[in-house]
């Protein structure tokens, strides 16, 4: 349907999906071809900076998106799967270097990553004109980034490419580390 | 200090989001693999980089006269960047003269470049036809919308720069209705 390589985006979209057996979501059900994209990016200088990887999974069950973000009200009412898709973000180290564990990143780098991934999501956004972004922070060290990038900051302006006229949500979900961008397709 | 995730609360979509990380995971594997067969990658110490940086490395330390000819040669030679920079026989005899050919990009900017870079089939709207003729215009053809005819006539351009309509002298065309009116 798309392009994605004009968009400097891998399809990784499995025709035969792979099982895993650690995913309750698929598991023993009939699996459809999840689609799922990714880029990868470098962050910071040559010496110390590292190579990253963005991924965006299309997501057709509520379930998920509840398991996510919890109950979360948009306009009044449950956020819910739009038609014109909701997706999931997930990014990480780009391959086991370090064993994929947490590591260490200068400013540079930070900036980098934080200016990467918010250019894949408008990326992105301009390919597929989805409705709905949503991803949760795997550590607790990230929130205050994701509040400062969706602009939940006052006292830090950031100058990220972002997605306009767009409904921002923080710290959703049970444990309070869930994220979501509503945009105008929803 | 390395921290661990925090996977106590909320199990399912902890257990779902590493899901997705192992999916996205394998799907990196694949990008590094695919890129290091084709170049866009390259080692350097001991690392995998996007051989672009590397590149940026070499020509500025090239430029600032940091490293020699003789350098670039032997780390050329050494596989560990890409042929951006020139060398034959003349030049493994002569270091001192190797020629950077690449490009001062950054890898952003020339994927930019390289994004924008398509041929643009300029199409014409109507199909414009003068004097009857069946010639469809060229590409980077002028026209001139002329009120008298309500026509888009070709510009020439003259040998001596003049630039003229090749309006036919002696007649007019209408196209409304197929009629032709000819004003003497």
């Amino acid at each position: 349907m798309h392009c994605w390589e004009w968009h400097e985006f891998e399809d990784a979209t499995d025709e035969v999906p792979e099982p895993d057996e650690m995913d309750p979501y698929t598991f023993g059900e009939v699996q459809l071809p999840r689609v799922h994209v990714a880029r990868q990016f470098w962050a910071g200088k040559l010496e110390t900076g590292h190579r990253y990887v963005v991924g965006f999974v299309k997501i057709e069950e509520q379930s998920v998106l509840d398991g996510f973000l919890g109950v979360t009200l948009h306009k009044d009412q449950p956020l819910t799967i739009p038609d014109s898709g909701a997706w999931v973000v997930t990014f990480d180290l780009a391959d086991g270097e370090n064993d994929y564990a947490h590591v260490e990143i200068d400013s540079k780098a930070k900036k980098d990553l934080v200016v990467e991934v918010a250019c894949a999501v408008y990326d992105h956004y301009n390919v597929t004109k989805a409705g709905l972004y949503f991803w949760i922070a795997s550590r607790e060290e990230l929130l205050s980034i994701y509040d400062t990038a969706l602009g939940f900051d006052v006292d830090r302006a950031t100058k990220l490419k972002s997605i306009p006229m767009t409904f921002n949500f923080q710290r959703l979900g049970q444990n309070g580390r869930g994220y979501a961008i509503v945009t105008r397709y929803y | 200090m390395q921290s661990s995730r925090d996977t106590t609360e909320n199990p399912s979509a902890d257990k779902l989001y590493a899901a997705l990380t192992r999916k996205l995971k394998k799907t990196s594997a694949k990008i590094t693999e695919r890129k290091l067969a084709n170049g866009e990658y390259v080692l350097h110490g001991g690392k995998v980089v996007p051989a672009s940086l590397v590149e940026e490395k070499y020509t500025e330390a090239f430029a600032e006269g940091a490293i020699t000819g003789q350098h670039v040669v032997d780390v050329w030679k050494n596989r560990q960047l890409n042929p951006m920079f020139r060398y034959d026989s003349q030049i493994i005899r002569n270091p001192g003269s190797v020629v950077w050919t690449g490009s001062r990009k950054t890898h952003t900017a020339a994927l930019v470049e390289a994004t924008l870079r398509q041929p643009l089939h300029v199409m014409v709207a109507t199909p414009i036809r003068q004097d009857g003729s069946q010639n469809m215009p060229r590409d980077g053809q002028l026209f001139a919308y002329d009120l008298k005819s309500k026509q888009m006539i070709p510009v020439i351009k003259k040998p001596n720069g003049l630039i003229t309509r090749a309006r036919r002298k002696g007649f007019q065309t209408q196209l409304h209705g197929n009629m032709v009116l000819k004003v003497k």
